[in-house]
């Protein structure tokens, strides 16, 4: 029978219930979306990192080094296990497509430090995991990372024309991979063996007869460290050690560049997240006040249900279920909501993470979710309604009309200008006074969260 | 047979504070209420009618005194232990009818039979039966309150009163917001229950109300001021009519 009661609280709030309803599924898709970012980009480097067999450290050395290096890593009991890359460090000046002389803004060139390594000579550690690849043979095909993607706007086949030590190419993009470190913002590229030898010869020759071949060549060596070594401790003793052997090169941990890599999706997740609760936050603030309202309009209602037999307990059950119900319900649209937007959403957030995030049912964002928004909503209704219990039977039946005391005739008519329409409107606008200045916090919260959010999501995630 | 008294008041007193000042509305009440009776609570306004009405039925708590209702003194119950016991014991009848707006007809009756944890199927059936009994079809059962007229409306709230089949209907001034022909048809329902056993307690100041009843009270002051035995109700019987009047007009009515 409570259920009955739940039916008819419904259908004599109805368009209220809706109202919050629509409010709630916004602030549930921005608070979930927010920890299902949070959590899932917490998550993300850590799985990619163990799926990639991405390094704890990559240190990149610039000078003749490579007996001291191995000494150095061979001693330190940190390293559990490296692997050494030979790069090709060049300046690479970027043309788009319809770039010309004087271009600006996305037409304009752009002045790119890649690490070119030749295609397809990488060992375990740090290898590059391909998201996308073409089934096409080029003739000279560059394999960029989807930091490198996101930062110029390329896609799978685009020519990439570059101007390399005055001379000009045109490679053809074959495919992105991700990794942690090197796939990031040390701008590594992969190019055909033949392309990267050739230009290695150039180097060694350019260098002229300095001695050891080795001299000039940079090289990357990916460093695993021993289970519960901390990277970033480890990174500032193996920078300290490069300098007392007098090596030229710097240390790149994976801790510095997730921080760097997530520091804009935690801002997002944040946002969200604040944006979520005040938007709930003032709707259960409506929400209270709504239920006091509800109970002085339909005190005689009340008051004829417990005539009958009803207790305090089972009329405030009624009216809890009611909006409890409702949060629930708007949970579950809303939460769908976020799983369906997410396919719209992840492809802009990875020009932020520079890797794929293959997001998938996140228990703890569900339950988070659940918990505030369905828990907060039980909690004000039960606070709400605690004047039933208080309420007399005969007092709410006999009197119910009396509840409301009037005292303050505004805008009498007999006295204020204008038309009737227009003083009957103001007069009950202050005498709902409380409802109007609720209703207009409310609006004017819901717009400001829905305009900056559209700003910042237009200015951060659309706008390059 | 002695009748059997299904309440009983001792010194029942109530009283309420108004401006920080005491009023007495009901003073030392020694009543009985006996089971089968169609008992009429007259008298002049501010009288005490309503007051003590809501306080046989445990709507509303003694100030002083006692009330045994079916042998249980249900003077110092909780708010919770006097909701149960109303809904097992009590139906009611109010003037301004009080059905829930938001429920249908039936449902309304339901809200109230399931409330004692009654068989819902056999709920709807006596439902059913009720609402035949009182003149209400079927195709109202499924509408709300506001598509009835008055005089349907407060038949749907006898049906509700009856669904738990209680020891006594409470019914205050039933017919005050129903026009001439709404009034007779309530009334004739009210009559015909108490012919088939129900026991009644109903307050009003109409005489052609006042009529149906078989024991008339009126109430003075907050005391009883007098009684009458009027008998079975018997349409047209104009010997019981004019006992009514003499009866009343000694009252001061």
């Amino acid at each position: 029978m409570i259920i009955r009661l739940v039916k008819s609280n419904i259908r004599n709030d109805f368009g209220q219930i809706i109202s919050y309803f629509l409010i709630l599924i916004l602030s549930v898709w921005m608070l979930h979306t927010g920890l299902m970012i949070l959590f899932g980009y917490g998550r993300l480097y850590a799985e990619k990192q163990v799926e990639l067999n991405g390094s704890d450290l990559v240190i990149r050395t610039l000078s003749d080094s490579a007996q001291e290096m191995a000494q150095l890593l061979r001693a330190d009991t940190s390293i559990r296990d490296y692997e050494r890359y030979e790069i090709v460090n060049k300046e690479v000046t970027y043309r788009p497509d319809g770039y010309e002389e004087g271009s600006k803004n996305g037409y304009a060139e752009r002045e790119l430090n890649v690490l070119f390594e030749p295609y397809g000579e990488w060992g375990e550690i740090e290898a590059p995991g391909f998201v996308e690849q073409s089934a096409e043979e080029y003739d000279n095909p560059i394999y960029l990372s989807l930091y490198e993607k996101t930062n110029l706007g390329v896609e799978l086949g685009d020519t990439f024309h570059c101007q390399i030590s005055g001379k000009e190419y045109s490679f053809t993009i074959a495919g992105f991979f991700e990794q942690i470190i090197t796939g990031g913002m040390m701008e590594v590229a992969f190019v055909s063996p033949e392309q990267y030898n050739e230009w290695r010869e150039k180097l060694i020759k350019d260098m002229g007869n300095m001695g050891d071949m080795e001299y000039g060549i940079p090289y990357l060596y990916c460093v695993r460290l021993a289970g519960g070594e901390n990277d970033a401790a480890a990174g500032g003793e193996l920078m300290t050690e490069l300098g007392n052997r007098g090596i030229m090169g710097y240390v790149v941990t994976h801790s510095m560049t997730v921080s760097q890599y997530s520091y804009m999706q935690n801002i997002i997740a944040a946002i969200l997240s604040a944006f979520a609760l005040v938007i709930t936050g003032v709707s259960l603030i409506i929400i209270y006040f709504k239920i006091s309202n509800s109970i002085e309009q339909n005190i005689t209602n009340i008051g004829a249900l417990k005539a009958l037999g009803y207790t305090s307990a089972q009329i405030r059950l009624s009216m809890v279920l009611e909006f409890t119900l409702t949060a629930a319900v708007a949970c579950a649209a809303g939460v769908g909501i976020s799983y369906g937007t997410l396919p719209f959403l992840e492809p802009r957030l990875r020009h932020f993470a520079y890797m794929v995030w293959d997001y998938r049912f996140d228990p703890t964002a569900l339950f988070l979710t659940v918990v505030l928004i369905v828990g907060a909503a039980m909690l004000v209704s039960f606070f709400g309604t605690k004047s039933i219990v208080a309420l007399d039977p005969v007092q709410a039946l006999r009197f119910g009309l009396r509840a409301h005391s009037f005292r303050k005739n505004h805008f009498p008519i007999e006295a204020t200008g204008g038309s009737l329409t227009w003083l009957l409107a103001l007069k009950a606008s202050v005498q709902n006074r409380k409802q109007n200045i609720m209703l207009v916090g409310l609006m004017l919260v819901v717009g400001f969260v829905s305009t900056f959010s559209v700003f910042l999501g237009y200015n951060t995630i659309y706008k390059k | 047979m002695p009748e059997k008294s299904m309440i009983k008041t001792e010194k029942l007193c109530k009283s309420f504070s108004v401006g920080g000042v005491q009023q007495h509305i009901i003073k030392n009440l020694d009543l009985d209420i006996y089971e089968g009776d169609f008992t009429v609570i007259m008298g002049s306004s501010g009288a005490g009618k309503s007051t003590l009405l809501y306080a046989l039925s445990g709507m509303d708590r003694a100030s002083l005194g006692r009330i045994l209702f079916c042998d249980k003194d249900i003077t110092h119950f909780t708010s919770d232990q006097l909701a149960i016991f109303r809904r097992r014991h009590c139906g009611f009848v109010f003037q301004q009818i009080h059905l829930i707006e938001t429920m249908s007809v039936m449902d309304n009756v339901l809200s109230a039979g399931m409330l004692t944890g009654q068989n819902k199927k056999r709920l709807v059936q006596n439902a059913k039966q009720l609402f035949e009994q009182v003149g209400i079809h079927e195709t109202l059962w499924r509408k709300f309150p506001n598509q009835l007229s008055g005089g349907e409306a407060q038949r749907a709230g006898i049906v509700r009163a009856l669904i738990n089949s209680p020891d006594m209907v409470f019914a205050d001034e039933p017919t005050g917001a129903l026009n001439s022909a709404s009034s007779d048809a309530v009334l004739n329902v009210l009559t015909q229950v108490n012919r088939s056993g129900q026991s009644i307690v109903m307050v009003t100041h109409d005489m052609k109300s006042a009529r149906r009843g078989n024991r008339i009270i009126y109430l003075k002051d907050g005391s009883i001021c007098g009684e009458c035995d009027l008998g079975s109700y018997v349409s047209g019987d104009r010997e019981r009519h004019e006992k009514l009047q003499d009866f009343l007009h000694r009252m001061g009515w």
